[in-house]
């Protein structure tokens, strides 16, 4: 039990910010009373469903609404010939051929994967428009479907976008140092000729979804919604309906989950958008389980061909190369940002420093991928990860010693990696030691005996990774230099109402992240009151003034960006209170009031006090005779934080991606079933160092989720499709999370390395780099040394595929050659 | 003769009696929070796998999706809404929910503290293994379950914050 | 998927064949056949229930007969149209002399896509089986009837 009731804490000096306050946003989540879009109703709302396309690569011939909209109780339907008059396709990031390709809310002209909206219907209940959706007749021209991104980069594979030309979203070399001279440099080269990460999502409880108003009278669209990127959403989405971004206002109360899968809402919110304007009512859509695991988004799944390791014989290895092939399913939209993203943590932890990516991106029949919680690092940690393992094991070296060789040491933070990224602070070997020492590892021997004795195969494996925290948006400016996105920002509203109320309003669409919780302690601390006393909206409204172009909650934002900009905020109050209290109080100045238990009161003499209350009233309704220096004092402060960052280089695609770098180091212990390859993890610790926590036990309740997402993906969670482009898991059936069950007893530890580059020393985390899927690949390949050796070469590992490794171990390793220099 | 599309139900939910004419097909869960504007009560997927609209039916935790609103003709239902005492005072479960930190997002909240309460209806002093069987049927994607067996634990032991 | 097997019946291959090649009695055979239209000489149609776990599915499937050789072979198109479900089934039986009576060797090829597909892999392969095995078994006992409709000298069939 770690919570301390803030009545406990006497001085506010002492700070509420480093303690377990009670969470904010608790009171009304346990008792039902919080908002999702879905609780959210409206009179004569028409109820939408979509109607979705079985094939995943196809021409539409003909759609028929005609006997869907004579049913009764049917408000209408929209098709894509109506968006394509209506809109402009989405801005593409990408630069040729990517950029050609044309993204509408609806299937225009053809589909290109299975679960595709090619139609929308809106009746009186949800039931009824999915009768109606029922009698929508399409007609479809099957064509040829690819499902592989490598396949689909080959001349003569099906194309997707004909107006591209090609499946090729984005391609582009990366070199850094210098390969060729590392490998001369090099005792031995350890060549691997194929690493798979799998694609998976994280599949929030909560479907996405939105109730969409149209107000004919000002031509403006409010969206009561789950997106948790806005900004950026709205950019998406006005220029697309051909209209201002005031037109669209978005809201967000309560979000259930997110994880980067509620970022590329757009399509679908547009087509609501229309069908608000067409009928002139409200419509409410909230997507069906079946309908979030096919067609909304799905993490990157990536392929990584004929990786190179020069290393020294102590095991120091010097860098990488490597063809890495994204796969960005059938429409890039977030992409192909995750062509870029990875390099945020070029060398992991490590201190390589020549490399050479040669990277592409390719579309396929397959549902679009969009960020999904650790986006794009994880895919490169997990490849950094499995090159330390598959070296270590092929040059019989110590995974811990080979990690604590190659790592890079916190005598040399901050650290500049080979692109230009600078590492601001972290000690991942005393971190490693930590979660080693929570797994006993000292004991591992005896444990291995153990479990032999039982018939187990035990193993142990580490998982070495960096939560890269606010980014800077002109890395996209790396793919395409005529992008004009760079820096971050966001923005915060702290204001002193007239009953001495305080009032903060985020620009950040929290999805569990506790945003109201930690943010009132921020305030509190400033103004010398409890984290009772402010009271922080809930949730977003673009409406409120509170909003930047880059608000949302994603990529690991809030602890620095989100933070950065309520202190800024709060302190411009604070002196704004300062300042009419040394007025009103006869003081010589505002450095003679200090704020205190909600009195802005006299240094020199206590007794002269101005309770919060009176400041605020005096301000809003009682303001006669106030002085012209005043004139400017609002006690409504908007604060726009922005982080440091330059544009990068884009000729040499080289500079500082991220302001700050958290860190999770994991150690797993599994053990195994030889005969049948079902496999246990025994014991797992995980260990977190995001610099100053404001609440620790917020952070180490991201460290849990963030872990149990891993497990699961190395484990269970997994999107096949069949060789006809049909999504296998499409269900909590099919796909199967961790359940209560599932979760093995997790250890926490931690260290705080402030970071030196913004002022609350804190570090954005919680996406948590996929730890556990690079340390149950390591324990089990650490496993099943003993029979035969294989080599674990995909992120995803559940039973069958451990015992296929032991029943032919050499066909795993059949890819890998280590040559002397 | 044309079927029966609709029927006249009468149910209590958290004590108070509804009568209401509804659908045939409609979903228990659906008469909960359109007809009954009890929106604790979530939905999270279309399969019954993952008790976010888990609420207790005559004595059962059941998920409301898996029922058909006909179904429930007659029955006593307690939802989420019942837990906090008239006065507002949160049911010890919620309590240590909140002080454990058992709730990120809070979006299975509602179905867990209903799996988690019949739980502790029938056994007051569960071991870890029987609190992670009684909330199998509920999914977290936020929590990894840690804080949320710690909580229910805490409650079954009453070791909550006043 | 492909399911296939061999058969043998108490008949000749030409009862067996005008069995197997009219479309009205194939259509009176097959489970949940609730309408059946014949478009022309190769082409037929039919609406038909397919049940699936708990609820069941209404289909349109197109048949199309594409290649013919009596009385050994024939080939048969299908393309079904339902809620979320697409389906496409090609099927192909050869008939041989099997002393007194008639050996049958099929195979069909069904392939089923969108969301039926999507939630349904655990239940497909089961209902195509059953689905067959109820296909065949109706031709048993019609096969019967006509041969021995045939030894007591009822009216040859037609077709």
């Amino acid at each position: 039990m770690t919570t301390t009731a803030p009545e406990q804490v006497e001085a506010p000096q002492k700070g509420f910010a480093g303690q377990s306050i009670p969470r904010k946003e608790d009171k009304r989540l346990v008792q039902g009373q919080g908002v999702f879009f879905d609780d959210v109703k409206r009179h004569g709302m028409g109820f939408v469903h979509f109607v979705r396309s079985p094939y995943a690569h196809a021409g539409i011939v003909s759609i028929d609404v005609s006997a869907a909209e004579e049913l009764e109780g049917v408000y209408g339907t929209l098709i894509g010939e109506e968006v394509a008059a209506q809109t402009d396709p989405f801005f593409e990031m990408s630069t040729p051929p990517g950029s050609e390709i044309r993204d509408y809310a609806l299937a225009v002209g053809k589909v290109r994967f299975s679960g595709e909206p090619v139609a929308a219907v809106v009746a009186e209940t949800r039931e009824l428009a999915r009768d109606a959706a029922e009698l929508v007749e399409v007609e479809y021209e099957p064509l040829e479907p690819v499902l592989d991104a490598v396949a689909a980069a080959e001349p003569g594979a099906p194309i997707l976008h004909d107006e591209a030309g090609s499946n090729v979203v984005w391609s582009g070399t990366f070199e850094w140092g210098d390969f060729d001279e590392a490998l001369a440099e090099a005792d031995r080269v350890v060549k691997i000729d194929r690493l798979y990460f799998h694609r998976f999502s994280s599949t929030p409880l909560e479907c996405a979804g939105a109730l969409v108003e149209y107000d004919r009278g000002t031509a403006q669209w409010t969206l009561h919604c789950n997106h948790q990127m806005p900004g950026i959403g709205i950019v998406w989405m006005a220029p697309a309906l051909r209209v201002g971004s005031d037109k669209l206002r978005i809201v967000t109360q309560d979000i259930g989950g997110g994880f980067g899968n509620k970022i590329t809402l757009h399509p679908y919110f547009v087509a609501l958008c229309l069908l608000a304007r067409k009928l002139n009512r409200p419509v409410q859509w909230t997507e069906w389980r079946t309908d979030q695991h096919t067609a909304n988004t799905h993490g990157n799944e990536r392929t990584f061909l004929d990786v190179e390791v020069p290393v020294r014989s102590d095991g120091t290895m010097l860098g990488f190369k490597v063809r890495a092939f994204d796969d960005a399913g059938a429409f890039p939209r977030y992409e192909p940002l995750g062509c870029i993203i990875w390099a945020q943590v070029t060398p992991g932890c490590y201190r390589w420093r020549h490399v050479k990516v040669d990277f592409t991106q390719t579309c396929t029949n397959k549902s679009p991928t969009a960020p999904n919680r650790g986006y794009s690092r994880m895919q490169q940690l997990w490849f950094t990860e499995r090159v330390i393992d598959v070296v270590a094991h092929e040059l019989r070296l110590d995974p811990v010693e080979v990690r604590k060789r190659n790592y890079i040491r916190s005598d040399e933070m901050p650290y500049e990696t080979p692109n230009g990224c600078v590492y601001d602070s972290g000690d991942y070997a005393r971190c490693l030691d930590i979660a080693l020492d929570l797994v006993g590892y000292d004991k591992l021997e005896e444990r291995r005996k153990d479990a032999e004795s039982r018939g187990r195969l035990l193993g142990l494996g580490i998982g070495s990774t960096l939560d890269s925290g606010t980014n800077n948006f002109g890395q996209s400016q790396l793919l395409n230099p005529e992008l004009q996105f760079s820096g971050n920002n966001e923005v915060a509203t702290v204001r002193l109402d007239i009953f001495g109320e305080i009032v903060v309003t985020l620009g950040t669409t929290p999805q569990g992240q506790s945003h109201e919780t930690v943010a009132a302690q921020v305030v509190a601390d400033l103004l010398g009151v409890t984290p009772d006393d402010v009271h922080v909206r809930a949730g977003h409204d673009s409406y409120w003034n509170s909003h930047a172009g880059f608000s949302g909650t994603y990529a690991s934002q809030f602890a620095v960006t989100g933070l950065e900009a309520v202190k800024g905020a709060t302190l411009a109050l604070a002196d704004q209170i300062r300042r009419l209290a040394a007025v009103i109080l006869g003081a010589d100045g505002p450095d003679d009031i200090l704020l205190k238990e909600g009195m802005a009161e006299r240094r020199d003499m206590p007794e002269a006090a101005l309770p919060f209350m009176a400041c605020g009233a005096i301000i809003n309704v009682n303001n006669a005779g106030l002085p012209p220096e005043l004139d400017d004092v609002t006690l409504n402060c908007r604060y726009v934080y922005r982080p440091p960052f330059q544009v990068p280089d884009t000729e040499r695609k080289f500079g500082n991606l991220t302001l700050t770098y958290a860190t999770q180091i994991h150690a797993c212990v599994v053990e195994v079933d030889p005969e049948t390859g079902v496999y246990e993890i025994v014991d797992y610790a995980a260990v977190d160092d995001c610099g100053t926590r404001i609440h620790p036990q917020i952070v180490e309740g991201q460290v849990h989720g963030a872990t149990a997402h891993a497990l699961g993906a190395a484990t269970f969670e997994t999107f096949p499709y069949d060789e006809d482009g049909t999504l296998l898991a499409s269900n909590f059936y099919d796909y199967h999370v961790p359940h209560a069950l599932d979760m093995p007893p997790l250890k926490t530890g931690s260290i705080e390395s402030p970071s030196p580059f913004n002022s609350l020393g804190t570090k954005g985390m919680g996406e948590g780099g996929g730890a556990g899927i690079h340390a149950v690949c390591a324990a089990l390949q650490d496993a099943l040394r003993p029979v035969g050796s294989p080599i674990v070469t995909e992120s995803h590992n559940p039973y069958h595929r451990v015992w296929a490794l032991i029943r032919e171990p050499e066909a795993s390793r059949a890819g890998i050659e280590v040559s002397e220099r | 003769m044309a079927p029966v599309t609709s029927m006249h139900v009468s149910v209590t939910v958290n004590g108070e009696l509804h009568e209401r004419e509804v659908e045939a097909r409609r979903l228990l869960v659906h008469l909960i929070r359109d007809d009954l504007d009890l929106t604790g009560t979530h939905i999270g997927c279309d399969t019954g796998n993952c008790g976010a609209c888990t609420v207790v039916l005559d004595g059962l935790a059941v998920k409301s999706c898996m029922l058909l609103a006909v179904q429930a003709d007659g029955a006593s239902i307690e939802t989420v809404e019942s837990l906090a005492g008239p006065d507002g005072a949160l049911h010890p479960l919620q309590q240590a929910f909140s002080d454990r930190h058992a709730l990120q997002c809070g979006y299975c909240t509602p179905g867990m503290l209903m799996s988690a309460k019949h739980l502790l209806d029938h056994n007051a002093e569960p071991t870890e293994n029987e609190i992670r069987r009684a909330i199998q049927g509920n999914v977290c994607r936020c929590t990894g379950y840690v804080n949320i067996v710690d909580a229910i634990a805490a409650a079954a032991k009453g070791e909550v914050s006043a | 998927m492909k399911v296939e097997g061999t058969r043998s019946y108490a008949a000749s291959r030409e009862q067996v064949w005008a069995v197997l090649n009219d479309p009205a009695e194939m259509a009176g055979l097959m489970p949940g056949v609730e309408n059946f239209e014949l478009l022309d000489e190769t082409h037929w149609r039919a609406k038909v229930k397919v049940p699936l776990g708990l609820g069941s599915m209404r289909m349109s499937i197109d048949f199309e007969k594409a290649d013919s050789r009596p009385p050994e072979h024939a080939r048969l198109q299908a393309k079904g149209k339902g809620v979320g479900a697409i389906m496409s089934m090609e099927t192909e039986f050869d008939l041989s002399e099997d002393g007194a009576g008639t050996a049958m060797r099929w195979q069909a090829d069904v392939r089923i896509l969108g969301q039926v597909a999507s939630m349904g892999q655990r239940v497909i392969q089961p209902i195509v089986n059953q689905q067959v095995e109820n296909v065949l078994g109706a031709l048993d006992r019609r096969v019967s009837a006509k041969a021995a409709g045939a030894a007591a000298g009822g009216p040859p069939s037609s077709g």
